[in-house]
Order: C-alpha cells, then sequence, then structure tokens
C-alpha cells in the first residue's frame, strides 16, 4: 500500500504539490491527470524518494520512502536520463546491477517488442525510440509499484497499443501501477481509478468503475468538466 | 553493491582519463624523439610539458570528482543513481575512493614515469647519481632543513595527495549545499564558494595549530597528511548527511 500523507513540496516561493493525501492499493491502475504544471510529476518523484519534501509523508507499505522502497518501486521519467555514453545493452546491465527484480529475458524481449537492438547507443535514439528504452527498462523490473511518468509520449499510434498492452499485461493483478498522461482516452482504457490534481491539490480521487455508473461521466469527460470549467471562469 | 557503484563511477571519468593519457603519450613520444635526435629544445618543451600535464592532470581529476557530482545533483541523469537503492553514504564513498584511487594511481603513473624518463635522460647525457644531487639542491633552496630520498618524496607526495583529497571533498560538501538547502537562494552559490574559501583555511589552520613546529620536518609533513584525512573524512560524513536529508534531484 503506498500512502501519500499530507504531502507538500515547495521549489522556492511556488507550491508544487500541497498536502495531498490519497492511499493506492495494489492490483489497482491509476490515471494521474491534470494539466501541465499541476504537482502530477512531482508528486510521482516524492513516491521515489527522489524529492524531499517540505511536509507530510509518503509511505510504502508503512515505511517512510526511501532507500528499501527503491528496491520495490519503478519510475520512469518523462524526461532523458541515460547516461549519455551508453548503449541500449548497457542501460540493461545498469539496472541488472542495481535492481534485484530486474529480469534481462524479460528486457531482451521487451527490447524486440519494441524494436530496438542492444548496440544503439542511447545518444543517437529518437525521441520515440528513447520512450520505448524508457519503457522496456522500466517494465523489465518484477516491480511492486510502477509509476509511469508520461509513457506515450513521443510514441506514434500504432506502437503506442503495443505498449498500453505491455503495460497492463507487465503490471499484473498484484503491482500498483500509476500513469500520468494528457491521452486522456488512451488512459481511460487502461486505468481503473483517476486522481485529479490542480495546482498542487488533490482535487477528485475517484473509483472510475463508480464515477460512470453514478454520474454517467467518463474520464475525459469529467476533466473537462473540472479543468475546462476554470478557464471558462 | 558498493563495487557497482565504484565501477559506473570510474565508467563516468573515462573520457577524460583516456585523454590524459593520450597526450601524455603523445608528450613522451616527443621526449623520446628529442633524446634519439639529442635535440635540446624539443626534450626542454617536452620535459616543461610532461611536468604540467603531471600537474594539472592530478588537479583536474579532483575537479572533474566534483563536476561529475555536480552533474549528477543537477541533470536528469541523476536519476540513474539516486533511484538505486544505495544510501548517500554508499554513493559519495564510491565517488570519493574513485577520485582518491584515481589521484593515486596517477600520482604513481607519473611519478614512475617522470622517474624512468629521468634516468632515460641521464644515462644518455650524464650520471644517474647526479639526478638526486640536483634534485637535493633544488629542494634545500626551499626546505633547507630537508634531506632528500625516496622516502621523503614519497612523504611530500602522500601530503599534497591528501590536502588535495581534503580539498576535493570540500568542493563535494560546497556543491551538495549549493544544490540542497543553498537552492534558489539568492547568491546561494556564492555562499557556498566562500564556505569552500573557510573550510580550506580552516584546515590549514588546524594543520598550523595540531602540528607542533618542533617535529623534523618529515614527521610534520606526515602529521599535515594525518590532519587532511581527517578532515576529508569529516567532509564526507557531513556531506553525505546532508545528502540524505536535503538533497532533491
Amino acid at each position: 500500500m503506498l500512502e501519500s500523507k499530507n504531502i507538500t513540496m515547495r521549489f522556492g516561493q511556488k507550491t508544487a504539490v500541497d498536502g495531498v493525501t490519497t492511499t493506492l492499493i495494489p492490483g489497482h491502475v491509476y490515471a494521474l491527470l491534470g494539466p501541465n504544471g499541476s504537482g502530477k510529476t512531482t508528486w510521482m518523484k516524492l513516491a521515489t524518494g527522489l524529492l524531499k519534501p517540505a511536509s507530510g509523508e509518503i509511505l510504502w507499505n508503512g515505511a517512510p520512502v526511501g532507500i528499501e522502497s527503491r528496491r520495490e518501486i519503478a519510475y520512469m521519467s518523462t524526461e532523458p536520463y541515460f547516461y549519455t555514453w551508453m548503449t541500449v545493452q548497457d542501460v540493461g546491465k545498469y539496472y541488472d546491477d542495481f535492481f534485484e527484480d530486474f529480469d534481462p529475458a524479460r528486457y531482451a524481449d521487451l527490447l524486440s517488442r519494441m524494436e530496438l537492438t542492444p548496440e544503439l547507443k542511447t545518444r543517437n535514439l529518437s525521441s520515440g525510440m528513447m520512450a520505448k528504452l524508457k519503457i522496456a527498462v522500466t517494465l523489465a523490473r518484477r516491480a511492486k509499484v510502477y509509476l509511469l511518468d508520461e509513457p506515450f509520449n513521443g510514441i506514434d499510434l500504432i506502437a503506442r497499443d503495443e505498449i498500453a498492452r505491455t503495460i497492463i499485461e507487465t503490471a499484473g493483478k498484484e503491482a500498483i501501477l500509476v500513469l500520468s498522461s494528457h491521452l486522456i482516452e488512451e488512459l481511460e482504457a487502461l486505468a481503473d481509478h483517476a486522481i485529479f490534481f490542480r495546482e498542487g491539490k488533490l482535487i477528485l480521487d475517484c473509483d472510475l468503475e463508480e464515477m460512470r455508473s453514478d454520474s454517467g461521466e467518463s474520464m475525459a469527460e469529467r476533466y473537462r468538466a473540472l479543468y475546462a470549467r476554470k478557464e471558462v471562469i | 553493491m558498493f563495487g557497482k557503484l565504484l565501477h559506473y563511477e570510474f565508467r563516468k571519468c573515462r573520457s577524460s582519463k583516456i585523454m590524459l593519457l593520450g597526450i601524455t603519450t603523445v608528450l613522451e613520444l616527443l621526449f623520446l624523439i628529442g633524446i634519439l635526435s639529442k635535440d635540446e629544445n624539443v626534450l626542454a618543451i617536452s620535459v616543461v610539458l610532461l611536468t604540467i600535464t603531471a600537474i594539472v592532470g592530478v588537479i583536474g581529476l579532483g575537479i572533474e570528482s566534483v563536476i561529475t557530482l555536480h552533474r549528477d545533483m543537477n541533470t536528469r541523469q541523476g536519476y540513474m543513481l539516486f533511484m538505486t537503492p544505495n544510501s548517500s553514504l554508499k554513493i559519495l564513498g564510491a565517488k570519493v575512493l574513485e577520485n582518491g584511487l584515481s589521484m593515486l594511481l596517477a600520482a604513481v603513473f607519473f611519478g614512475a614515469l617522470g622517474f624512468l624518463d629521468v634516468s632515460l635522460l641521464f644515462s644518455y647525457f650524464g650520471e644517474l647519481d647526479r639526478l638526486w644531487q640536483i634534485l637535493s639542491e633544488m629542494m634545500e633552496q626551499f626546505i633547507p632543513t630537508l634531506e632528500l630520498n625516496w622516502g621523503t618524496a614519497a612523504v611530500l607526495i602522500l601530503d599534497m595527495l591528501c590536502s588535495w583529497l581534503a580539498m576535493v571533498n570540500m568542493g563535494y560538501l560546497a556543491d551538495v549545499l549549493a544544490s540542497s538547502v543553498l537552492r534558489g537562494k539568492k547568491a546561494g552559490g556564492f555562499v557556498a564558494f566562500l564556505l569552500f574559501l573557510a573550510l580550506s583555511f580552516l584546515m590549514g589552520w588546524l594543520q598550523q595549530t595540531l602540528v607542533p613546529e618542533t617535529l623534523p620536518i618529515i614527521q610534520r609533513q606526515i602529521w599535515f597528511s594525518v590532519v587532511a584525512l581527517a578532515c576529508a573524512a569529516g567532509m564526507y560524513f557531513l556531506t553525505a548527511y546532508v545528502m540524505e536529508r536535503k538533497l532533491s534531484v
């Protein structure tokens, strides 16, 4: 169970995440939604332990996130982050060296599905290939939590379907999967929960099935209702 | 897992070491051409450039280590390091060890190369025994009580390496403070630089205060090295503490 307890993060005068409290349960797929700058990426980095909060805490199975939780929480940043001297093979070796849950055979399989070859230099990859590599190496971990920030960025429509299938297949029934994306329709097909952020605050945390049956709204319609309304005002 | 961290720290700094080795090889070839052709101008230029390369090379390794840490803390590549299940003590420890070993190996390498070159020079142009005599006379100009031999040369080099290692650790602390508690603050970088200078002065003051002036010069240098290593250790633990508690990447 991943618990965010009144977590707040500031960058100078700006409050990027403001008192966010929520609980994520294994076996569920969460869509993290909100406009740019709403705090989604910052919250993910807090959950990974890359950022130190100003106040509040994030707990993984009851203990604050940190060195131990990194063994079980896999994070994929939206920006490229591999060392430029690495090849695709080096990236896998690096993950294998540091993460006990990394499965090299699965990595090889994912690379082949993503049409990436091991000898490619990361510095020569196009944005789409880089996005595929990030997904392959992250999903090759048998993690208990996957935090994927904008996994569909830079990926064409056809490859996106394959990636969506791979993500769901990988997460299985016991992991927590958190996805952030501006491609709401794609996310809706994958997620069973939605967490909406606005200006660093969590404004709605809901079960999508319940939302559909209670209000008849899809996730995309709720998104428009929440964010378009503010722009009209 | 510490061994893996160390391996990747060496890998991150590999390019500059290859470049240093390449420059040294070219200058060494120039030196050998000078010897074989008995061209004093070529010899003088190659000796001066080799000496500069050795000094700048060892100092540069320390500076590069601080730059690498800075890059790890301030670019996306830092995720590769800080999302692994390693404590700040281990992460920083790998950097300190990589840097210490690199500088030591570079000092041994350049020392051995220097000895070989000077031996070669004297075997062509004069007697090897003259070497120590000339070097001793040069050193006596600066430290009249010093009797130069292999032991004293090793102690002097050790002291320089330990002091430089301590300075590099001060650089780590200043950089970590600039990237954490001072980040976004007005003149944060300048404050960190002032802190670095203050710590450097503090180490010099500690060395002068704690080590009695009455000790023979070699014993003094050994104690200076001990104080420098203690300062380096203190900086290391303090830096790792700040990283663990305050650093966001």
